[in-house]
């Protein structure tokens, strides 16, 4: 990338927030860090980049979009955001979230709701809850952004925003450094327009780290990389749970298209079912709040983040003052996990949501030709090699619907993520990208555990490049 | 002394120990800090990295040296060795507890099964053999320190001694007499000395130990806060008096049919909390930590690195 | 039983079958419109279903809910007790779905976790390596010369961070 373009990004930044709201935090000093060797021969030189806030930093704030650690300096940057520096990346900001990542709208932040620049006389959601880092890249603020996936946070606003949104399997990228919501889930996701651009960060980034404890080991990785094969045409499953009978008008004509091109390309369709998909949504919902509850005890105020001025009791419940600084979105999810986690009910819904997504693995073990190096499975001879669907199947909706006074339930929301959420459970590598240019629907395509090179190479086979 | 001390035999008691000991690796339990809690108590929150202070995005890395350590010391109580071991979080706010939880192992823990035997000769017990049974061995993290300062009317927090190693060993409740638990508690503390796992000390608090205990089969009580080998014998001879006192006054049934922990005070002990009041601590398995796999071959190995054992010296099994 | 009849008819997903099934390889674009585009049951659907039977729920009382908000750490007196109540109970409704879903074979939850199943036991050689590198790991030590441990807090006192209670006196 030139410094030219570079620089022309950074300074459409201040018009593009204002009208997105797409960052908590804006580095003024980005244009300076320009670099304007021609010889340097980094990797990312002169890319700029939006970090999502739940992502630490050490030279910007990261608030992970709440109240609670409003002004947070991190004295370590995390992996990743070390990695991107070391190849030369522009880190412009942070990017915009729903608070901790939960929600998937991107309307649930202490900074308010970010925007989709998809359309500009509206105020439509851009999904989320890596809502800010999509509409970086779909308003060319940044040429990528780094968001976060436990349950489709980087796969639906990339198809809210009509980008590319690519979650590698879990323990590709180094989480050290990104605020863990539900470690067991969390992945560091990529987000851009130009296919090649996804490719060369997720290159840069595709690597193991000693201080992640369930980062992919090397040999893993040695073993998965002998393992790949590279062909031009595929076998894909199109999984029967994930389509129904009423697909909007919009939708059908582009899809038929769509399905038509993979046919002409060559690809073998089949269809599919994993019976256990249907039950992701309440098994994700099960584990990420008991997880979430967890992890985000540690936020008292005592060591960091913002304190309550009026003491540290409520009624006999250290901390409470301070932790009432959460969001309701945010306190809903802690007393659900605490619910799932209670003595009384452990056994039958964490446990047995555990119990369920071992199923689900396994049933994606017998569909998929390539082997799990996790779980042993030697694939399936005659099996697939990447399961199809669509990442969303209807159009995001205003802002205002989002209104927590007018959302009827909580649970209307956690809908957005049925088609996403079995990926995330597996661990499987999946991408979304537009089912057309500009359309706000985005194709889904998942590959077995560790197959994150089939998914982008057949990406690139079937994305026109979304880049103008 | 203790000598004077005869349970009578109307009124049988039951003992059983929880005794926590601070392992002495380099490091600490899940972090790469020093693990000093003690020499640099003047300086608060000196040995504390990211992760010892629950820094937002930090991690947990578990430290084998403690594996290691804790492995002795389960071979030398003839402990089974839990080869697939795990670690899991116990829920509970404290400010002396930064993540919101402390990571032990409840589900599936280090070593279970085992003996300590005191020996009439060695232990200067009455009975010639008694074996005090190990129920089981887990290893956690040690908390911080809190302080209370009244002139200021705050606690201080420090974390220096936050993220230790510990192992936590249960006995069976097999003990019958105050000389038992003495036997015991010196052997034990010479034990982890021996091994080198442990300075052993009860005064620094290296080594804390709760009691167990019930009379004639009523509800168990736990007597916390002992810091010394006197304070738990004379809190042990405190509650003993005090719970056959209550069943002499015919209010067993009322005072006695629920557990309870309490605490000494120096001079008596006074009730804590019912047990069923304890806050709910909602155990999870770590979602990150990997699970403790050891092959076969890791025990053998450090079996064979062992010393032999204080009484296989003093009894002259194996040639000096 | 027979899955493989089936696959393509209307009903299959309303039992739940454990045996994942690829069909047929799809001959024509008219066939695989056929297929998605039918009337089926969906997830979406299934879901909604078993909402709409949310008037035999329970809501969570009261005190349940109190006793939810002090394990959370949140505050009980001032809180919208009502708003929780009604948003706890939609949300256990919707995760409910699992207890009511039989699970006929042994499953051992902790494949759960996306890491090797099997044979990751380490050896007495990666033990002691891994000891002995521990030990010298001072490059990852995660501390920083210029740290200040206590320099993030909003109160400090000495070098201890600080608690505006007697937290002692409290502990329960």
């Amino acid at each position: 990338m030139t410094s030219k373009m570079a620089l022309r990004r950074i300074q459409s930044i201040p018009e593009l927030q204002k009208k997105y709201n797409i960052f908590t935090y804006i580095d003024q000093s980005a244009a300076d860090k320009i670099i304007h060797d021609k010889n340097a021969d980094l990797q990312l030189a002169n890319l700029t980049a939006g970090i999502k806030d739940n992502i630490v930093t050490k030279d910007m704030p990261t608030t992970c979009a709440s109240k609670i650690l409003l002004d947070y300096m991190s004295p370590f940057d995390a992996t990743c955001v070390k990695l991107l520096r070391d190849a030369g990346a522009l880190l412009v900001g942070k990017t915009n979230l729903d608070e901790f990542g939960m929600g998937s709208t991107g309307t649930h932040s202490f900074f308010g709701p970010v925007k989709n620049p998809l359309f500009d006389n509206q105020d439509i959601v851009a999904g989320g809850s890596s809502s800010g880092s999509a509409a970086a890249v779909a308003a060319d603020a940044t040429d990528f952004a780094l968001g976060t996936d436990t349950g489709g946070s980087v796969r639906l606003p990339a198809a809210y925003t009509s980008i590319l949104g690519f979650k590698p399997s879990y323990g590709r990228i180094s989480r050290y450094g990104v605020i863990a919501y539900a470690q067991s889930l969390d992945t560091v996701g990529i987000m851009a327009k130009d296919l090649s651009v996804l490719k060369k960060v997720f290159h840069v980034l595709d690597k193991y780290d000693e201080k992640d404890p369930t980062s992919l080991t090397n040999d893993l990785r040695t073993e998965l990389s002998a393992l790949n094969i590279q062909k031009s045409t595929y076998r894909i499953g199109i999984p029967k749970e994930f389509f129904q009978g009423s697909l909007s008008k919009e939708v059908v004509k582009p899809l038929s298209n769509f399905l038509d091109k993979l046919l002409r390309q060559g690809h073998e369709l089949y269809p599919v079912s994993a019976p256990s998909m249907k039950f992701s949504l309440p098994i994700y919902f099960t584990l990420s709040p008991a997880e979430a509850t967890s992890n985000l005890a540690r936020f008292d105020g005592i060591r960091y983040g913002t304190r309550s001025e009026e003491g540290d009791y409520e009624n006999g419940t250290l901390f409470a003052p301070t932790r009432s600084f959460f969001g309701n979105v945010v306190q809903d999810r802690l007393i659900l996990g605490n619910y799932t986690l209670c003595s009384e009910t452990f056994k039958d819904s964490y446990i047995k949501a555990q119990k369920l997504r071992v199923k689900l693995i396994d049933e994606f073990d017998k569909i998929f030709k390539f082997p799990n190096l996790l779980t042993g499975s030697k694939g399936h001879q005659n099996g697939l090699d990447l399961i199809l669907s669509l990442t969303n199947d209807a159009w995001p909706k205003p802002i205002d619907f989002f209104n927590e006074t007018r959302t009827p339930s909580p649970t209307n929301e956690y809908k957005n993520d049925v088609f996403v959420t079995p990926m995330s459970l597996a661990g499987l590598p999946a991408i979304s990208f537009p089912l057309e240019r500009g359309l706000p629907i985005g194709v889904q395509l998942a590959g077995q555990y560790g197959d994150d090179s089939t998914v982008l190479d057949a990406c690139s086979l079937l994305v026109n490049n979304v880049q103008s | 002394p203790i000598s004077q001390f005869k349970p009578l035999p109307q009124f049988k008691l039951k003992c059983g120990l929880e005794i926590h000991t601070q392992l002495n690796t380099k490091n600490k339990l899940f972090s790469r800090s020093v693990n000093d809690p003690f020499r640099s108590a003047d300086t608060p929150n000196l040995h504390t990295t990211f992760f010892d202070l629950a820094l937002p995005g930090t991690q947990p890395l578990l430290n084998y040296e403690a594996i290691l350590y804790a492995a002795k010391l389960a071979l030398s109580l003839e402990s089974n060795v839990n080869l697939n071991s795990q670690f899991d979080r116990k829920h509970y706010f404290y400010g002396d507890q930064p993540l919101g939880y402390q990571i032990t192992q409840h589900f599936s823990p280090f070593a279970s099964g085992g003996q300590l035997s005191l020996l009439q000769d060695i232990d200067d017990i009455d009975e010639k053999v008694k074996d005090i049974r190990i129920t089981q061995l887990q290893i956690e993290q040690d908390t911080g320190k809190s302080l209370y300062r009244k002139c200021d009317l705050v606690t201080l927090i420090d974390l220096n001694r936050s993220n230790v190693p510990l192992v936590e060993l249960v006995t069976e409740p097999d003990f019958e007499n105050l000389k038992q638990i003495k036997a015991f508690l010196k052997k034990y503390q010479n034990l982890v000395r021996h091994l080198g796992v442990s300075t052993g000390d009860l005064e620094s608090g290296a080594m804390r130990v709760d009691v167990n205990l019930s009379i004639n089969d009523h509800a168990r009580v736990e007597l916390k806060n002992l810091p010394n080998t006197s304070s738990i014998m004379n809190a042990i001879k405190y509650e003993y008096q005090r719970q056959i006192t209550i069943m002499r006054n015919g209010k067993a049934e009322e005072m006695l049919s629920k557990a309870e922990t309490r605490g000494w005070t120096g001079s008596s002990t006074v009730k804590l909390r019912n047990k069923e009041t304890t806050i709910d601590y909602r155990y999870m398995p770590d979602p990150e930590l990997p699970r403790v796999a050891l092959s076969p071959d890791v025990i053998t190995n450090i079996q064979k690195t062992m010393p032999p054992l204080p009484d296989e010296v003093l009894q002259g099994f194996v040639s000096a | 039983m027979s899955h493989k009849c089936v696959l393509l008819g209307r009903n299959i997903f309303r039992s739940y079958s454990s045996k994942p099934l690829i069909g047929p390889r799809f001959t024509s674009l008219n066939e695989i419109k056929a297929y998605i585009f039918k009337d089926s049951l969906s997830a979406n659907d299934y879901l909604t279903n078993s909402e709409s039977q949310r008037d035999q729920l329970q809501i969570p009382s009261k005190q349940a809910v109190v006793k939810l908000c002090r394990l959370s750490g949140l505050p009980s007196e001032d809180a919208d007790i009502e708003r929780i109540q009604r948003n706890l109970s939609k949300q256990i409704s919707f995760i409910d779905i699992l207890h009511n879903t039989q699970l006929n074979e042994e499953v051992d939850e902790n494949y759960a976790r996306l890491v090797p199943r099997h044979n990751s036991a380490l050896s007495y050689e990666e033990f002691m390596r891994r000891i002995a590198e521990n030990k010298e790991m001072q490059r990852v030590a995660e501390q920083e010369e210029s740290w200040d441990s206590t320099s993030a807090a909003a109160l400090e006192k000495d070098h201890y961070f600080v608690i505006r209670e007697d937290i002692l006196e409290n502990k329960n």
